[in-house]
């Protein structure tokens, strides 16, 4: 099973990167595994006003943006990984099926889903509440759906993040009142991590049984080195 | 073409990007062509700005060859006008995202009232239009208490008139704007596909009473006026058009027709011709409305002649009213009496995410904390429609995934 070409982010994710600084296993995802981080247009906005902070990660997005750590998702963007999508797949099925999960959840997470359904691809989500809503409407979900510490997970797991750099994540975002898994919020990192199922995994971590593409939001996706 | 709107429409590009939650420099890029709209914001935009989401879209096809007065819908025109300052123009933009989220919300949860529109089209057929603009509000009046549960009873129907309104599909905005000599206003809100009547009325310095009559009087013109664009009432200036006399006669005889001024006063015991500060205030309290509607329906009614309607305007109620009725009270005085779980209620209903502060009709957010609770929009979602963030939502309303993770 190849890699996926992207893996579509949504602002509550992206913020804890940024918040904490660290950037290196979106880096790492893009130049060992060949995987872009991308945001749809509804999230560049987003990020760019978001809530309290304002315009605080204004400065880490356009970087990102400008180095190519990140893409952002435009029309033609979109248009140039239609011919590896699913059948019928179209910039204006995916603006029709965000306006849809607009209705149901926040703007960056309606159109970051829409986008990943659309084209077949992961996301990246920490909003498990707006998962929940979408499910409870029977919706169709992305999958997988990678949350930030499956991100940060995956580093430590493939040796990308060392385990102290990890943990100063996890201080940070405990701090900073943002969303740590309920394994890992009065434990340290190193010794909650294993009662986490990673989502994100390289496929060195396979069973032996061998592993299938994901169909469930919740399945965890095997990605091999370049 | 954005720009072009907003120049036309009196709206500060950097202000409205902050009452649109959007970082200003992005709107400005937006205003100014210099970076596309995304589709996803045009509806939003569109219904903000009172514009075809077409226009935003496509600009350079229309710029060239359209002025402002084709750009410009009727509305902000109205808002440019005399003594009308940007607190104004502020308002009416987050009053008509209100309009658009609530359409929004409607359709999720599919819950969409649009009875409005048959009371509004059984009034307006039967009113006849040659009668004299007095004689015309009065009817039709009576034909909309007629048709609606405002008619049962003969009893004052201002704590009942916001719930009425919201059941029918009718934005009903009660804010303070200090700034503005605007005392109440009427527009539609919502795309050309879908619209909604809006009445607005400035809670700075109107009691109660008196904003149950702006309502009233805002509904009428919202009947009689749909094609005006925007219907405005400044304060201390009296309306003597003909669809200002129309639309305040309708007011007074949706709020105290002759049958409950009659019930009032015989079920309080007042006599007509012995009135004094006390029986007045008592009135005033049983009907809901202010002491100057009620003495103008007196006298229409026969009950009071114009030299006592004189006299009796003279008479300073507001010690003996404080005194029979909740609703005379300070927000300040109101809270204290009802207690904390009221003071708490009123937080709840206050955005934080706004330029400017505002507290949100109760309706509307008592829909949005539904649907969250109903789970037909997240949480952030529901935030969004509260110009809050999700953490402040979660922490007002409670978090029904407490024991979720995902």
């Amino acid at each position: 099973m190849p890699n996926p070409s992207l893996i579509i982010c949504d602002s509550d994710v992206l913020v804890q990167f940024f918040l904490s600084n660290e950037l290196r296993p979106l880096r790492d995802l893009k130049t060992f595994y060949g995987i872009q981080p991308a945001v749809v247009q509804e999230v560049d906005a987003e990020l760019r006003w978001l809530g309290h902070y304002a315009a605080r990660f204004v400065p880490q997005l356009d970087k990102s943006l400008k180095n190519g750590l990140l893409i952002r998702l435009d029309k033609p963007q979109f248009q140039s990984l239609l011919s590896k999508a699913l059948p019928g797949a179209s910039w204006a099925g995916f603006q029709t099926l965000g306006a849809q999960y607009l209705g149901l959840v926040d703007k960056g997470e309606a159109y970051t889903h829409a986008a990943g359904v659309v084209l077949g691809l992961p996301v990246a989500s920490d909003d498990y509440r707006a998962i929940q809503v979408l499910q409870f409407q029977m919706q169709n979900l992305p999958c997988p759906v990678l949350r930030s510490f499956d991100v940060f997970g995956f580093a430590h797991e493939a040796g990308l993040l060392p385990i102290e750099d990890c943990e100063k994540v996890r201080s940070c975002l405990l701090k900073e009142g943002r969303w740590v898994p309920a394994a890992l919020k009065h434990t340290s990192f190193a010794n909650g991590i294993a009662n986490f199922p990673l989502r994100l995994r390289d496929s060195t971590k396979a069973p032996t049984s061998g592993t299938q593409a994901p169909t469930m939001f919740s399945d965890a996706l095997y990605i091999t080195r370049i | 073409m954005l720009q072009n709107i907003l120049d036309a429409a009196g709206l500060d590009a950097r202000a409205c990007a902050g009452l649109l939650g959007v970082n200003p420099d992005l709107f400005m890029a937006w205003a100014s062509g210099q970076e596309a709209i995304p589709e996803s914001v045009l509806p939003l935009l569109g219904a903000v700005l009172s514009v075809s989401p077409s226009v935003l879209a496509n600009p350079s096809k229309l710029s060239r060859r359209m002025t402002e007065a084709d750009i410009t819908p009727q509305l902000w025109f109205k808002f440019r006008g005399k003594g009308l300052v940007n607190a104004d123009r502020e308002a009416v933009v987050l009053i008509r995202m209100i309009g658009h989220y609530l359409n929004e919300l409607e359709e999720a949860t599919r819950q969409k009232s649009v009875q409005w529109k048959s009371i509004f089209e059984t009034v307006r057929n039967t009113v006849d239009i040659q009668a004299p603009v007095k004689e015309q509000g009065k009817a039709a009046a009576r034909i909309f208490r007629q048709s609606t549960s405002l008619g049962h009873g003969a009893t004052g129907v201002g704590e009942v008139l916001r719930g009425f309104l919201r059941a029918t599909g009718i934005l009903a905005v009660e804010i303070p704007v200090s700034e503005s000599i605007v005392e109440g206003c009427s527009f539609y809100v919502g795309s050309a596909s879908s619209p909604r009547p809006c009445v607005f009325a400035n809670s700075h310095h109107a009691t109660w009473f008196r904003r149950n009559v702006i309502l009233m009087h805002e509904l009428g013109h919202a009947i009689f006026e749909p094609f005006t664009g925007a219907t405005l009432d400044l304060v201390n200036v009296p309306g003597d058009e003909d669809i200002e006399i129309r639309a305040q006669s309708f007011a007074q005889e949706a709020l105290v027709p002759r049958e409950v001024l009659l019930h009032a006063a015989q079920s309080l015991g007042c006599k007509w011709n012995a009135l004094n500060a006390e029986s007045l205030a008592n009135l005033v309290a049983s009907t809901h409305v202010e002491q100057r509607t009620l003495l103008n329906a007196a006298q229409d009614a026969g009950f009071l002649d114009t030299t006592q309607v004189e006299e009796l305007r003279r008479i300073d109620i507001a010690a003996s009213l404080r005194k029979v009725s909740e609703h005379a009270l300070s927000t300040e005085e109101y809270l204290e009496k009802r207690g904390t779980e009221e003071q708490e209620w009123i937080g709840k209903r206050t955005t934080t995410l706004t330029a400017r502060s505002i507290r949100l009709p109760i309706g509307y957010v008592n829909a949005v904390v539904e649907a969250y609770q109903n789970r037909q929009i997240s949480p952030s979602k529901g935030a969004a429609y509260l110009m809050i963030t999700e953490s402040e939502f979660l922490e007002r309303f409670g978090d029904i995934y407490e024991e979720v993770e995902v």
